[in-house]
């Protein structure tokens, strides 16, 4: 069997994006002069997966000009400064749509005009996911090969780490620390690892957890912590 | 077999709202954590049921009292005689050893060079003098609370000197599966490596017939003037782990005794996992 891509789309988040939600930002403080030229934009996604992506369009107004030069600014993380990634030029009735941009961390978002007055919109942030695919093989009685590969940020550095693996009897909430591996890079931006684990049950539930070096730089920041050096319980009702 | 590829970030969002009522038994913060599903097939039990009696025949057939208890590799207790008492000889310093590297974690220390040239012939050559030190220093209330982490039920500190503490061999399975829970994390691998290199007059019974295949963690301990020979081991061949222990008193000789244990260990081992 070939392992799958990871699909994004199968989490139950409660700020999950669809493709059908859109995010409109607030406006710069130029918005508040009458007359002064502002822009708002919006984004099809919030978070997508490692090599999306991403449309950012808007609508400019109060603009003494019919058609006005605008540039997509990026600040990736840790968000330090925004340089200028697209240009593209506002329609008649003020509205713009930039070309996709592919993010390959998390990344902030303005949009500014090119000329004066400086006028830029409100940021918008950009949550870049790993792409993840998870494998499990029987390799026969006590022997489950199990197998994750991490496509992250290709300019990241990442050294080999420990891999957590927690294993628990499909439908148990108690997760046992079955095994612990080293991660090892395929290539740039590609993460490895694997174990050969005994299955608790010939239905079972793992999970594997790490705590890369370019962690903190993808995925929501709720996620970053430290792995349970023993093994956990789920919480009741989750 | 198919996984769900599924990302546990979910997972870590539901989990941080209800920490605080998991804080025990839940991870405290989750890293980057991804879940899925498989499908295999469990290794089976080891040692088997067909093993252990064959174990449990070969020793009703020896002279003296004696009792073996095995916890296999699915966590299931059998044996023979399972709670019948015995004085616990010097495999209690397996005891004393966690009692002392939990003091140590207690107080946040690490090990000095002359804590390590207490417990190290206190299990290697198995000192008795260093044993009374040990005890001496982290008390019997520490004994004895480890023998209630463990689920023990059959420990009773010795009168007089603690090599006649009484113990069962249903008591010192567990407390050797408990093992490393029990250890402060920093010093496991130091107590394996005390108990996985006693030296080779010790190393009766269960190693010479385990090694190389197993790796084995064990303990002997011997009253000659009684009889009274013991042994308890930890046995580790990936994925395969069960702890053993094996109790005689009234044996007619060292050799016995010692013939005792490894015929023990043969049945038990005769085919591998």
């Amino acid at each position: 069997m070939s392992p799958a891509e990871h699909n994004r789309t199968s989490r139950r988040r409660p700020i999950a994006i669809s493709t059908a939600a859109l995010l409109l930002l607030g406006l710069t403080p130029g918005v508040l002069a009458a007359g002064a030229p502002s822009i708002s934009i919006s984004a099809v996604a919030q978070e997508i997966p490692l090599g999306a992506g991403v449309t950012v369009a808007g609508n400019l107004t109060g603009s003494p000009q019919a058609t006005q030069e605008l540039q997509l600014e990026a600040a990736p993380y840790p968000f330090r400064a925004f340089a200028v990634v697209e240009h593209t030029e506002s329609a008649a009735a003020g509205s713009f749509t930039f070309a996709p941009t592919r993010p390959q961390e998390n990344t902030r978002l303005r949009v500014s005009l090119t000329a004066a007055p400086a006028t830029a919109s409100a940021t918008l942030q950009v949550t870049v996911d790993p792409r993840v695919a998870l494998e499990s093989r029987s390799l026969g009685p006590g022997r489950v090969r199990l197998s994750l590969r991490i496509e992250h940020n290709p300019a990241a550095r990442a050294r080999p780490g420990i891999v957590y693996w927690y294993l628990a009897a499909r439908g148990s909430r108690t997760f046992e620390l079955a095994a612990t591996s080293a991660s090892g890079e395929l290539g740039p931006g590609v993460t490895y690892a694997s174990t050969i684990v005994d299955p608790p049950a010939r239905h079972f539930s793992y999970r594997a957890c790490l705590n890369p070096a370019w962690e903190a730089s993808m995925g929501p920041a709720a996620t970053h912590g430290s792995c349970p050096d023993r093994g956990f319980r789920l919480p009741d009702g989750n | 077999m198919a996984t769900e590829r599924r990302p546990v970030l979910n997972f870590v969002l539901a989990l941080g709202a209800a920490l605080a009522l998991a804080a025990v038994t839940a991870p405290a913060a989750a890293a980057l954590e991804f879940s899925g599903e498989g499908q295999g097939i469990p290794q089976p039990p080891y040692p088997s049921t067909g093993a252990i009696a064959a174990a449990r025949s070969f020793l009703e057939g020896r002279a003296g009292a004696k009792a073996f208890a095995v916890l296999d590799s699915s966590g299931r207790l059998s044996g023979l005689n399972l709670y019948a008492h015995f004085e616990t000889a010097s495999v209690i310093k397996v005891m004393f050893l966690t009692a002392y590297l939990q003091m140590l974690a207690a107080h946040h220390r690490s090990l000095t060079a002359g804590e390590n040239a207490l417990l190290y012939p206190m299990i290697h050559e198995s000192n008795n003098e260093d044993a009374s030190a040990v005890l001496a220093a982290v008390g019997e209330p520490a004994v004895e609370r480890v023998a209630r982490e463990a689920g023990m039920r059959d420990y009773v500190p010795g009168v007089g000197w603690w090599a006649y503490s009484q113990t069962s061999a249903a008591d010192q399975v567990r407390f050797l599966a408990e093992l490393p829970r029990l250890v402060p994390g920093r010093f496991y691998a130091y107590a394996r490596g005390l108990m996985a290199g006693i030296e080779p007059s010790q190393s009766w019974g269960f190693p010479p017939v385990a090694r190389p295949a197993w790796q084995v963690f064990f303990k002997t301990g011997a009253l000659p003037e009684e009889g009274l020979f013991n042994e308890v081991a930890r046995l580790e061949r990936t994925p395969v782990s069960f702890t053993v222990a094996v109790l005689t008193d009234g044996d007619p000789s060292m050799a016995y005794g010692e013939q005792t244990i490894e015929g023990v260990a043969a049945r038990l081992l005769a085919h591998a996992p």
